[in-house]
């Protein structure tokens, strides 16, 4: 159980922080991108970039909790 | 320019709202207090986590804007420390639910989502109505 326990939350934080490194690298890649082109859309780019980054980081958040919550039936 | 704080207040509306109908079960139903009280301290911190975000954005943005060589980061070890403390708070001080918790840390996010979509929505509509020649 102990062994398992600790790799499930290895499993479980480690594929959340990947999606969420790529995710994140992604959204704020293309949002940067367009306000050095455009700076005057600055508003609505940032909007849209909140909303982006505040979905993909639910889910590692989530995963930490839970991996914690693995480690500490370990 | 203020898209993003009028967006924030309105999610923070949200949340406060949540947090009512949380404290109004909490008094309705006191044999349901792990949850309850569990919802209250995930949708607290993610509140925290919102504003938090929305500073790290406005941060970016303005480096962006002003084509600045500055580094910066998105804070996300923040954000994560922020939900394992709200966690840690629930199971530890006040014997709280942890699902509850991990449940409440997802209310600021799914009032972003909500809201998003509306405003993606009315932006559409207005949009065709534009291409119509109806607002001419």
């Amino acid at each position: 159980m102990g062994a398992t326990a600790l790799i499930a939350a290895a499993i479980v934080f480690g594929l959340g922080a990947l999606g969420a490194g790529i995710g994140n690298g992604l959204i704020v890649g293309r949002t940067v991108e367009g306000i050095s082109r455009q700076p005057e859309l600055r508003g609505t780019l940032q909007t849209t970039m909140f909303i982006g980054v505040a979905l993909v980081e639910a889910l590692p958040i989530i995963s930490l909790v839970l991996a914690f919550i693995f480690y500490g039936e370990a | 320019m203020d898209d993003l704080s009028g967006h924030l207040r309105t999610v923070m509306r949200i949340t406060f709202f949540f947090l009512s109908l949380c404290f109004i079960g909490w008094a309705l139903y006191p044999e349901q207090k792990p949850l309850f009280g569990g919802l209250v301290l995930g949708a607290a911190a993610s509140l925290v986590n919102a504003f938090h975000l929305s500073w790290k954005v406005q941060r970016i943005g303005a480096n962006a804007a002003a084509k600045g060589a500055k580094r910066n980061n998105l804070g996300f070890l923040t954000r994560a420390c922020i939900g394992l403390l709200a966690v840690v708070v629930a199971t530890r001080y006040f014997s709280f639910s942890v699902y509850g918790t991990v449940a409440g840390l997802f209310v600021a996010q799914l009032a972003t989502l909500i809201l998003g979509f509306r405003s993606k929505g009315r932006s559409a509509a207005r949009h065709s109505s534009d291409e119509r020649g109806e607002n001419n």
